[in-house]
C-alpha cells in the first residue's frame, strides 16, 4: 500500500463529507418547505476491494479505502402517512360540511324577529286581531302584510337555497376537476419514480411532490394508497382504482340531472363513502343531493301545509262583501318558492273571510278557527305546530352545524397529531442539522489534517 | 392539551404551526366570550346549544304570543267600557223615567201634566234607541255579530231588532274564549221571573208607560211603572254581566302576567350569558393566550443558531 493511497483515501472523503454538507445544506433550506421530507446521508467505509484496484485482497491487508455514501434516505413512515390522509378524508368533509350548515343556520335562524318562526307567529297574531276586529279594514290591510311579509321570507329563503345550491355545485366542479388533474399529475409522477428507481438513482424530488400531491387528494376524496414494489402508489377510491401506475381513471362528474352524480370514468358506478369521511368532494355531494333538498323539502311542506289548512278554512268563511268560497293563498303556489296571495285578497283585502255568517260581518268565527290553526299539531305525523315545525327545522340544522365543527375539531386535533408525528420523521430540525454540520466540519478539517500529514510524509520521503 | 409534544423538541416549523393553532383558539374563544358579553345571550345561533335554542324559542314565541292576548284584553276591556257605558246611559234615562213616572202616578198630576210628560218621554225613546244602536269603533255593540247593521229601528210605532244572537268570542289566553258583547236581544229582552221566557222589552215598558200617561189611567201608569222599574234591574242586571266579565279579563290579565313572568325566567336560565362567568373566562382566556404569545416568541428564539459563533 502505497502513501499515494492517502491522498486518494483523503479526496474519496473530501467528497463524501461535502455530499453529507450538501444534504445538511438541502435540509436546511427546505426547513420551512411544505410536504419536504427530511434526506439523510448515510456513511460507509470502502474497502479496497470495493474500489476495484486490486482483484483479489493482499494477505493480511485491513485498511480500506475511506468513506464513501452509502444511500441517501428520504425520512417518512409510510404508516403515519396512511394515517394522515386517511384523517384528511374527515377533514375535508367535515369542513366542508360545517361551511354549508353555518350558511343554512344563517339563513333559517338569521335573527330572532325575521326568522320563520316568529313571523308565522306574527301571522297567526294578525289573524287573531282579525277576530277582535272582524270589521276593521285596517287590520284586514294589517294582516294581507303580514301574509306578504312571511310569503317574502319564503321566497327569500328559496332563492337562498337555490344560490347556496349553485354555489356548492360550482365548488364540486372546481373540486373535481382538482381532483382530476391531482390525478393526472400523480399517474405521471408514477411514471418517472419508477424510471428512476430502476436506473438506482430514487428521484427525491419527485417522491417528495407526489406525497405532498395525494396531502391534497386526500382532502378532496377518501382515498387510499398503496405503495407498490416497484415505487408507485397505486390509489383506490372505493375499491375502484383511480391511478394504477400511469394510468388514470378520472371521475365524471353529470350535473344534467336535477341532482348531480359522480361516477368513475366511464364504469357507470357511482362514487360512495361512509358519511363525514367522504372528503370535500363527498361532503359537497351529500350537500347537495341530501342536505340541502332535505332543508327545501321541509320548507315546502310548511308552504304547503300552511296554503292547504288556511284555505280550507278560508274558503268556507265570508268577506266583508259578503261573498264566500275564495282561497287567501293562492291554491296554485305550494312550495316554498311559488307560495303567494289569491288574486281576491290581493285585489281587495275585504276578501279575507273571518266570518262564517253571510249575513254577519262581525261574526268572527273563521278568522278565530284560522287564528286558532297555530296550536294545530299538522306536522310530523300531528306532533308538531308550523311553529314548532319551523323551530325545528332551524334546531335540527343547528345540531347539525355543531356536530360538524365538533368533528371538524376532532379531525383537525387528529390531523395535528399525526402530523407532529410526521414532521418528528420528515421535518427539519434545524439544531439537529447544524449539529451535523458541525461535525461534517470537524470531520472535513480532519481529513485536511490527514492530507496536510501525508504531504509532510511526501516531503519528508522526497527530502531523503 | 395537546399531543403535539410527543414530536415537539425536534421540529423548530412545528412550535410556530401549534402556536397558530392555539393563538387562533384562544382568538376564537375571546370572540365568543365577547359575543356573549355584548349580546348578553349565551344562545345566539342554534349551534351554540341546540337544545336550549329550540326550547327558548319556543318561549320566545309564547311571550310574542302572550303580548298578543295582552293586545286583545285591551280590545275587550274597550268594548266592555263602551258597553258598560250604554247600559249605565240607559239605567239612567230609566231611572228618570221612572221618576217622571212617579211624579204622575200621584193624584195631583193633572191630564195635561201626563200628556206632556208622555210626549218628553215619546222624545227620550229616541235617546233610548240610540244607545241600543251604540256604537264603538264603527260597531254596534248591541247588534250580535252583524255589528255593521243597525240593530234597532223604530218601525210603524213598534221597534224591531236586526241584529242576531250571536256572541263573539275573544280568545284572552291560550285556549280560553269568552264572549265579549252583549246581543241586542240580551239587552232588549226581560225576562221578569227567570223562566226563559221574554216577558217584555225595555222598548215596551217605556212606550207602555207612555201609552198609560196618555191613557191618564193611574193604575195603568203604576203597572207600567213596575214594568220600566223591571227594566232598569234587568239593565242593572247586564251592568253586573259586563262587570263579571271584565273581571275575568282582570284575572286573565294576572295570570298572563305571572305566566310571562316565569316565561321571562325560563327563556333567562336557557339563553341568557352569566356576565360574571363571561368576565372570568374573558380573564382567564387573555392571559392564557398573553401566556402563549410570550412562550411561543421565547421558543422560537431559541436555536443553535444563537449560539453559533459567525
Amino acid at each position: 500500500m502505497s502513501l499515494n493511497q492517502l491522498f486518494s483515501l483523503t479526496r474519496r472523503s473530501f467528497q463524501t463529507i461535502q455530499a453529507a454538507m450538501n444534504t445538511v445544506g438541502q435540509n436546511v433550506a427546505n426547513a420551512n418547505t411544505e410536504g419536504y421530507a427530511r434526506r439523510r446521508v448515510t456513511l460507509q467505509a470502502v474497502n479496497i476491494r470495493d474500489t476495484g484496484l486490486y482483484t483479489a485482497l493482499p494477505p493480511r491487508s485491513a485498511t480500506g479505502m475511506g468513506v464513501s455514501v452509502a444511500t441517501y434516505e428520504r425520512l417518512r413512515d409510510h404508516l403515519l402517512d396512511v394515517a394522515a390522509w386517511d384523517a384528511r378524508a374527515s377533514l375535508g368533509a367535515s369542513d366542508e360540511e360545517t361551511r354549508i350548515y353555518q350558511v343554512l343556520e344563517s339563513l333559517l335562524a338569521a335573527d330572532d324577529d325575521t326568522g320563520l318562526a316568529a313571523l308565522l307567529n306574527d301571522f297567526w297574531n294578525r289573524w287573531s286581531d282579525l277576530a277582535d276586529n272582524p270589521t276593521d279594514t285596517g287590520v284586514r290591510e294589517a294582516l294581507r302584510g303580514q301574509a306578504q311579509t312571511l310569503i317574502d321570507t319564503f321566497h327569500r329563503l328559496a332563492r337562498d337555497l337555490d344560490t347556496l345550491t349553485t354555489q356548492t355545485t360550482e365548488t364540486l366542479r372546481d373540486a373535481v376537476d382538482q381532483a382530476n388533474s391531482l390525478l393526472e399529475e400523480l399517474a405521471s409522477l408514477n411514471a418517472t419514480i419508477q424510471a428512476a428507481r430502476q436506473k438506482g438513482n430514487p428521484d427525491l424530488v419527485a417522491e417528495d411532490r407526489r406525497d405532498q400531491l395525494v396531502h391534497e387528494l386526500a382532502e378532496l376524496l377518501p382515498v387510499q394508497v398503496h405503495a407498490l414494489e416497484d415505487g408507485s402508489y397505486q390509489l383506490t377510491v372505493n375499491g375502484m382504482a383511480l391511478v394504477q401506475g400511469d394510468r388514470v381513471m378520472p371521475l365524471t362528474l353529470d350535473l344534467s340531472g336535477g341532482t348531480p352524480s359522480l361516477t368513475f370514468g366511464n364504469t357507470g358506478i357511482a362514487f360512495r363513502a361512509p358519511e363525514g369521511q367522504d372528503g370535500r368532494i363527498g361532503a359537497q355531494l351529500r350537500m347537495l343531493t341530501q342536505t340541502i333538498p332535505d332543508v327545501r323539502q321541509r320548507l315546502d311542506t310548511l308552504a304547503a301545509t300552511l296554503v292547504n289548512e288556511v284555505n280550507s278554512r278560508h274558503a268556507s268563511g265570508y268577506g266583508l262583501d259578503g261573498l264566500t268560497g275564495r282561497a287567501f293563498f293562492d291554491p296554485a303556489g305550494t312550495t316554498a318558492s311559488t307560495i303567494a296571495l289569491s288574486a281576491d285578497v290581493l285585489a281587495d283585502s275585504r276578501a279575507i273571510a273571518a266570518s262564517g255568517d253571510p249575513t254577519a260581518p262581525g261574526d268572527n268565527s273563521i278568522a278565530l278557527q284560522i287564528a286558532g290553526l297555530r296550536d294545530a299539531l299538522l306536522f310530523n305525523g300531528g306532533t308538531e305546530t308550523a311553529e314548532t315545525y319551523a323551530i325545528n327545522l332551524a334546531g335540527s340544522i343547528g345540531a347539525a352545524a355543531k356536530d360538524a365543527t365538533g368533528r371538524l375539531e376532532r379531525s383537525r386535533a387528529t390531523i395535528d397529531h399525526l402530523d407532529a408525528l410526521q414532521q418528528g420523521v420528515m421535518g427539519v430540525s434545524l439544531d439537529e442539522e447544524l449539529t451535523n454540520m458541525i461535525r461534517f466540519q470537524q470531520a472535513y478539517a480532519a481529513t485536511a489534517r490527514v492530507l496536510d500529514t501525508a504531504r509532510s510524509m511526501m516531503d519528508t520521503l522526497l527530502n531523503l | 392539551m395537546d399531543p403535539l409534544n410527543v414530536a415537539f423538541t425536534r421540529q423548530q416549523s412545528l412550535y410556530q404551526a401549534l402556536a397558530e393553532r392555539q393563538i387562533q383558539e384562544r382568538r376564537l374563544e375571546l370572540a365568543r366570550l365577547q359575543e356573549q358579553m355584548a349580546t348578553g345571550r349565551r344562545v345566539n345561533r342554534p349551534s351554540d346549544d341546540p337544545g336550549a335554542y329550540t326550547r327558548s324559542q319556543a318561549l320566545r314565541r309564547l311571550a310574542q304570543r302572550y303580548d298578543q292576548h295582552e293586545r286583545t284584553l285591551t280590545i275587550g276591556r274597550a268594548w266592555l267600557t263602551a258597553t258598560e257605558d250604554a247600559l249605565s246611559t240607559l239605567v239612567d234615562l230609566f231611572n228618570s223615567a221612572y221618576e217622571e213616572g212617579v211624579r204622575m202616578a200621584t193624584d195631583t198630576a193633572s191630564t195635561a201634566d201626563r200628556a206632556t210628560t208622555a210626549d218628553v218621554l215619546e222624545q227620550r225613546l229616541q235617546a233610548v234607541l240610540d244607545q241600543l244602536n251604540a256604537r264603538h269603533n264603527g260597531e254596534y255593540l248591541f247588534a250580535g255579530t252583524r255589528t255593521t247593521t243597525q240593530p234597532f229601528q223604530l218601525s210603524g210605532g213598534t221597534v224591531v231588532y236586526n241584529g242576531n244572537d250571536q256572541t263573539r268570542l275573544l280568545e284572552i289566553a291560550p285556549g280560553l274564549q269568552i264572549a265579549i258583547n252583549l246581543t241586542g236581544n240580551d239587552v232588549w229582552e226581560v225576562d221578569e221571573n227567570g223562566d226563559s221566557v221574554t216577558d217584555f222589552t225595555i222598548t215596551e215598558a217605556w212606550q207602555d208607560l207612555i201609552d198609560a200617561l196618555r191613557a191618564d189611567d193611574t193604575t195603568q201608569i203604576q203597572n207600567a211603572m213596575a214594568r220600566v222599574e223591571a227594566a232598569r234591574d234587568h239593565l242593572l242586571d247586564r251592568i253586573a254581566q259586563v262587570g263579571e266579565t271584565s273581571r275575568r279579563l282582570s284575572m286573565a290579565e294576572t295570570e298572563l302576567q305571572d305566566a310571562r313572568l316565569r316565561l321571562e325566567s325560563q327563556r333567562s336560565d336557557l339563553e341568557d350569558a352569566d356576565f360574571a362567568e363571561i368576565a372570568v373566562k374573558l380573564q382567564r382566556n387573555q392571559l392564557s393566550l398573553e401566556a402563549t404569545l410570550q412562550v411561543t416568541s421565547r421558543l422560537l428564539q431559541t436555536s443553535l443558531l444563537n449560539y453559533l459563533a459567525p
